[in-house]
């Protein structure tokens, strides 16, 4: 039901629009006037951007025009004025109207802030914000008092250290602290529910797992100070072996130190000058190599377990390569065939590790080596069909995702995508990864860094995503609403709607692209996946609610063109 | 690491990867020769 958008308009219409067990007699316009929506056991946040003149403080581009100037929001609001570079007095919120800076309302933070073009805990170098729990501040709540009894509104001040003035005249504006009590008519304000897989599982990048490399997840690290152990099942070499035998050398994966970007894979880091090591495991004339046939007398028959033990029983130590040998460790295990080789690193810094590629079988192989063919020729094992079964130690990752979206304004015009990443911390189960969700976006600051591990969100002023409010487990457990600010000059008043990302993606995506390339849902994790639902759009400020006085003051009966009811949660 | 800082890396590896295989074919051609030398000594 919808009420009408032209023409006469009764207060039973209204009634039986907002409430409709309201009964048909004592109908006051006055309980029909707007409130915000919900805000589910969090924060509400109104944005209003401030400038100054030069002689006074503008609220979304209005100023007070005398000294009762005011302004109208609820007490259960946040708000947070974003005062841009015009602003370069003291902000004062107060709670009685002064030029000294003096009498500061509680339930601030940032309270007397100058625009800060360079940064810092509260500013991001374009906006600086003041945030204001509004029924703190003001002490309370009450409905709009006019007349006489003006001064008894719950109100707060917002002065400077000179007197603000317009067209010589001295103002001051002050904003009422609305009750939520009495308000029929809740407005839109969209939002998306993200519900995260129950049986969601985030990996642990201090871990790893013996996994079968493939062209889409390869590549490993191997922190100073631990071992990753490669593995193949060897193989007879295929062109015959030249006669007399051979004695090849293995080559490790190609090894570049890194530097970190940040505190975790996630951040990324930088490669330094890479290489790779070799082991030669010939042990001299009669001793350890490869003779030239399976059947054949010699030192290792050229069969796959004739290979591996050829890398087992020779020398136990790279031997040279293209990098310094120096804190780098060998050992090799086998059992028939299967060869397992230990890479040791002890030379104080961490190594990416990126193995070979053989394009002739379509598999990756963790190590290399060499045979020689019956005229003489070297043929590597990456090029050749010979061998099976790759594996090694591959690092797990932490559970990282995006959520995307796209949003209409009120009127329809298209905002375009946002989106939010986060590489979250190790091990997050679905409350985790919920609460992490909420808290980043909630809590996150400027000087912060949104990539976990390391729960870095600056100093928690929120100012990072400002335009967004998130509540955790709401509408229900495992589910995190992501909410439009209330805004006037953000994203329009009231209204629009979230929409799926216009590349018709998954809204929550989880991958790996810590190092190397990762499957799709992440290395050592499982079920971070999630489904999305948004609130009903809205075309015009009627059909949000958004005409519809919050105060009551100058309310008339067309307000209400157009408006429907909309729960108490706006949606 | 954002995709495009790691296809940077990549790059890099491949190219690398290039140049190594070269310097690993002169490697294990030296060891050969010293592995037929041996063969040789030992006759």
């Amino acid at each position: 039901m919808t009420v009408t958008a032209s023409g006469q308009i009764t207060l039973s219409n209204i009634m039986n629009e907002f409430n409709p067990s309201g009964g048909q007699s004592n109908i006051k316009l006055g309980d029909y006037i707007a409130r915000k929506p919900d805000d589910f056991g969090g924060t509400i946040t109104m944005d209003i951007l401030v400038t100054w003149d030069g002689t006074r403080f503008l609220f979304d581009g209005v100023g007070p025009s005398s000294l009762t100037s005011f302004f109208m929001a609820q007490g259960k609001e946040t708000i947070q004025f974003r005062l841009n570079s015009s602003v370069n007095v003291p902000f004062y919120v107060a709670t009685t109207q002064n030029t000294t800076g003096s009498d500061l309302a509680s339930g601030v933070t940032n309270n007397g802030a100058v625009h800060s073009a360079s940064g810092g805990a509260y500013s991001n170098g374009t906006f600086t914000f003041v945030t204001v729990d509004l029924a703190t501040a003001a002490g309370g709540t009450s409905e709009l008092i006019l007349g006489p009894n003006f001064g008894n509104n719950k109100v707060i001040h917002i002065n400077t250290n000179t007197q603000q003035t317009a067209s010589g005249n001295n103002v001051g504006a002050r904003f009422v602290s609305l009750p939520d009590t009495n308000r029929f008519v809740t407005r839109n304000l969209p939002y998306l529910d993200i519900a995260l897989n129950s049986g969601w599982s985030g990996g642990n990048e201090a871990t790893y797992t013996q996994t079968t490399p493939t062209s889409t997840n390869y590549g490993t690290i191997i922190k100073n100070g631990t071992s990753v152990v490669l593995r193949r099942t060897m193989d007879v070499f295929p062109i015959g072996g030249q006669t007399g035998g051979f004695a090849p050398t293995l080559f490790s994966p190609f090894l570049y130190p890194i530097t970190y970007l940040g505190t975790g894979l996630g951040q990324g880091f930088n490669i330094g000058s890479g290489g790779y090591l070799q082991c030669y495991a010939y042990s001299g004339s009669g001793g350890n190599y490869i003779s030239g046939g399976p059947n054949s007398a010699g030192s290792r028959p050229n069969t796959g377990q004739g290979w591996a033990d050829y890398f087992r029983i020779g020398i136990q130590n790279w031997t040279g390569g293209s990098i310094s040998t120096s804190g780098w460790g060998y050992s090799a295990t086998n059992s028939g065939a299967n060869l397992a080789v230990t890479i040791t690193n002890n030379t104080g810094q961490d190594y990416a590790l990126f193995d070979y590629n053989n394009s002739t079988m379509g598999q990756r192989i963790p190590f290399n080596s060499n045979g020689v063919d019956v005229n003489g020729n070297t043929l590597f094992l990456n090029n050749i069909s010979y061998g099976s079964n790759s594996a090694y130690d591959i690092q797990n990752q932490n559970a990282r995702y995006n959520i995307s979206w796209n949003q209409n304004r009120y009127d329809g015009a298209n905002l375009g995508t946002t989106t939010f990443a986060l590489y979250d911390e190790p091990n997050t189960n679905r409350a985790a990864a919920v609460a992490n969700i909420a808290q980043v976006i909630n809590d996150l600051g400027f000087g912060g860094s949104s990539t976990f591990p390391g729960v870095d969100i600056g100093s928690g002023n929120g100012t990072a995503y400002y335009y967004l409010d998130a509540y955790p487990n709401y509408p229900s457990a495992g589910t995190v609403r992501i909410r439009r600010v209330s805004s006037a000059t953000f994203y329009g008043a009231v209204g629009g709607q979230f929409l799926a990302n216009a590349a018709g993606n998954p809204d929550v995506q989880s991958f790996f692209r810590g190092y190397a390339t990762g499957p799709s849902g992440g290395r050592g994790c499982s079920n971070i996946t999630g489904s999305n639902s948004y609130s009903t759009g809205v075309t015009t400020l009627s059909e949000g609610n958004g005409t519809v006085a919050i105060g009551k003051f100058n309310v008339e009966m067309s307000d209400y063109y157009g408006t429907r009811n909309l729960g108490s949660d706006g949606g | 690491m954002d995709e495009e800082q790691f296809e940077k890396i990549k790059e890099q590896v491949e190219k690398d990867a290039i140049v190594w295989e070269l310097k690993m074919k002169s490697d294990a051609e030296n060891g050969h020769a010293e592995f037929l030398k041996g063969l040789k000594d030992a006759e």
